[in-house]
Order: structure tokens, then C-alpha cells, then sequence
């Protein structure tokens, strides 16, 4: 499955669900969590959150307290809103497809 | 031996050369990223070798994400600037080749007395443009080769301040299409001076040919090294892309 187009959506959702985290876990947590779907180069993501850290939606900073430094993000308030919108732009998107190709969506999946 | 996980991060660290703190950010992110791949995959029983390659393959190409990072920090004047700077630098160098290739053809073939109308860049070369009596021809090979060091002095150190501003992190390197931008320039320029011989910035060779074919092989000689150099990038960047993880 192609997640390209919908990876912005999938880092703040990410994000919001995990608290403040640093990138190789919000990666863990995105493989894990789709059972295998998102199967983006692991790289692109950190090239995504710097996108989303300049547009506001994300914080950084690093932490210091493990062997090696690392950076973790959070989602800012504009981030959250910036979710809920997307979330509801999904939701619109996933129920037009839905309506038009029929079925449940969990038939298939067993 | 450099392991595959150092030679990705050495790779990747050349690639981000120019993006300052963004790039310094990123290189320590992968590489925390690398090890912690790598120690997960070495818990789940694979070889060392196996699961720095795997980490590696999963992390993606380092051209793909430093041009991602890039794209994200892209300071557009700058690199303009920056690109505009270096082909400046390597059409003056042309410019001295030029220069010293036709000090060269007068002091081989010499000629006592020469026609003076019509030289390039008078104040440059002392100024023997349309003089009424003409120059010896030991004049004219001194100065046009004066000339032609002076240019390529001068195109040095134009280069050599931009190799430290690319260094300072003042300005960030050229964009990666360069190559193939100048090399169509010069390219170009090449056939502009084949069929208009009389263009006015055009340097009198004085042996008898045609005047701008001396330009013309300097030109085309630049779009084809341009041309070597920016197709000798593209193959490095091939070859150093990292394989697929194994399944």
C-alpha cells in the first residue's frame, strides 16, 4: 500500500497517540501499529517530522538523558488541530470510497 | 573494516555537506536510528553483517532522504547564488583557456605585424584595440597571455572563496542538476561562437583562421568536461545506493 501521500496524517496520529517520543520509536510504532502496511523507507520519516516541526505542527528538543542523545517530538497545539481537521478529511475521503466500492471494511482481512 | 551502517552515515554526511545545523540534526538522528536498528536485529538473532545491511536497506537511500531534508531547508536564492557563483567561476577559467590558447597559436606561429582592429577586451589587454600603428607581435603575445593569467587568478580565487563559503555554511552547494545545466551552456556557447565568428567579445587569434575557432574548441572542450563531470556524479550516487533488505 502506498502511504507517500499520507504520511503527515500518520506522524501526528502517531504522535498524539504515543506522547512525546523519539523517531525510531514513532517508526516502531507506525510499522507495528499498521500489522505491516507502512513499508516506507524507515529514513523519510525524519525528513517529515523537520517538515512538520517548520510548519508548527511539531515540537523537538533533545534528550540527553540516554547514552546516546536523541531527539523527541511532540505534537504542538497547532498540531493537534491540524489532526483533528486531517482526521475528518480522512474519514470523508475513507466513506466516499467505502460508498462507492461496497462491502465492509474488515471483509477480506481475515 | 568500516562497517555498512559508517559507510551509509559517510555517504549520507556528504550528501547534507552545506545544510548547517539541519544536516548536523539529521546525521546524528541516523545514526542513532542505524544502531538501534542494529542492536534490534542482532537481538532477533541475526549476524552483525545481516542486520547492519538489513537497517541499512531499510533506511532508505541517503540521495533520496538528504534531497528530502533538503527540499525541506531549501534556501532557493542561496543555492542560486551559489550555482550562479561556480559556473561564473568555470566561464572565466574558459574565458584564460581562450586567452592563453591564442598567446599560445601567435607565439607558435608567429606574425610580425598584425591587423589591431577588432580585439577583445581592450582595457584587459592593454588597450591595443584599433591602434593606428601595429603592435609587434611579442607585445601582443605577452599581453594577451598576461591576460589569460590574470583571468585565471582571478577565476581561482572566485572559486576558492566560494569552496569557503560552502565550508562556512554561508552559502550551500550548487543544485544537484548543475552539471547538466552548465554543460548545455557551454554547449551552446560553442555553437553560438561557430556561426557568429564576428562576435564583438571574440579574441583575434591573428594565424589566419577563422577567428572564433580557437572560442569555439575552448567552449564545446568545457560542455564536454561539464558533461563527463556531472555523468561521473550520477554513477557515483548509483553505485553507492545501498541493496534491498533481505526478506
Amino acid at each position: 500500500m502506498d502511504m507517500r501521500g499520507h504520511l503527515d496524517l500518520l506522524l501526528l496520529g502517531a504522535l498524539r497517540q504515543a506522547g512525546p517520543t523519539h523517531g525510531y520509536a514513532l517508526i516502531v510504532s507506525l510499522r507495528e501499529r499498521s500489522q505491516g502496511a507502512f513499508d516506507l523507507p524507515e529514513g523519510t520519516v525524519y525528513p517529515a517530522l523537520q517538515r512538520l516541526e517548520r510548519d508548527g505542527l511539531v515540537s523537538s528538543e533533545w534528550d540527553t538523558s540516554a547514552a546516546r542523545r536523541r531527539r523527541v517530538y511532540q505534537l504542538t497545539p497547532e498540531g493537534t488541530a491540524a489532526l483533528a481537521v486531517r482526521r475528518r478529511e480522512w474519514r470523508t475521503f475513507a466513506q466516499g470510497v467505502q460508498a462507492i466500492i461496497g462491502g465492509h471494511p474488515t471483509e477480506g482481512l481475515a | 573494516v568500516t562497517s555498512e551502517t559508517d559507510l551509509y552515515l559517510d555517504e549520507l554526511f556528504d550528501r547534507l555537506g552545506g545544510t548547517g545545523g539541519a544536516g548536523r540534526r539529521a546525521l546524528t538522528e541516523a545514526e542513532d536510528h542505524l544502531r538501534a536498528a542494529v542492536a534490534e536485529g542482532i537481538a532477533s538473532g541475526l549476524s552483525q553483517e545481516r542486520a547492519e545491511h538489513d537497517a541499512v536497506a531499510r533506511f532508505g537511500p541517503a540521495a533520496r532522504i538528504a534531497g528530502q531534508l533538503r527540499r525541506v531547508h531549501r534556501r532557493f536564492w542561496l543555492t542560486t547564488l551559489s550555482s550562479a557563483w561556480l559556473l561564473a567561476g568555470i566561464g572565466l577559467i574558459a574565458l584564460s583557456s581562450s586567452y592563453l590558447a591564442a598567446a599560445v597559436l601567435r607565439w607558435s606561429l608567429p606574425q610580425p605585424r598584425l591587423p589591431l582592429c577588432g580585439q577583445a577586451f581592450p582595457a584587459v589587454t592593454g588597450g591595443y584595440a584599433c591602434t593606428p600603428t601595429a603592435m609587434p607581435n611579442g607585445s601582443i603575445v605577452h599581453e594577451t597571455a598576461f591576460a589569460g593569467v590574470a583571468i585565471l587568478f582571478f577565476a581561482a580565487i572566485i572559486l576558492l572563496v566560494r569552496r569557503w563559503a560552502i565550508r562556512s555554511v554561508l552559502v550551500p552547494p550548487a543544485y544537484r542538476r548543475f552539471a547538466g545545466v552548465a554543460g548545455t551552456l557551454f554547449f551552446l556557447a560553442s555553437l553560438y561562437l561557430f556561426v557568429r565568428p564576428d562576435a564583438p567579445f571574440i579574441i583575434d587569434q591573428g594565424v589566419g583562421a577563422q577567428v572564433s575557432t580557437v572560442d569555439t574548441l575552448v567552449f564545446l572542450l568545457g560542455s564536454i568536461v561539464v558533461g563527463v563531470w556531472g555523468v561521473a556524479r550520477g554513477v557515483r550516487a548509483h553505485r553507492t545506493r545501498p541493496a534491498q533488505p533481505s526478506r
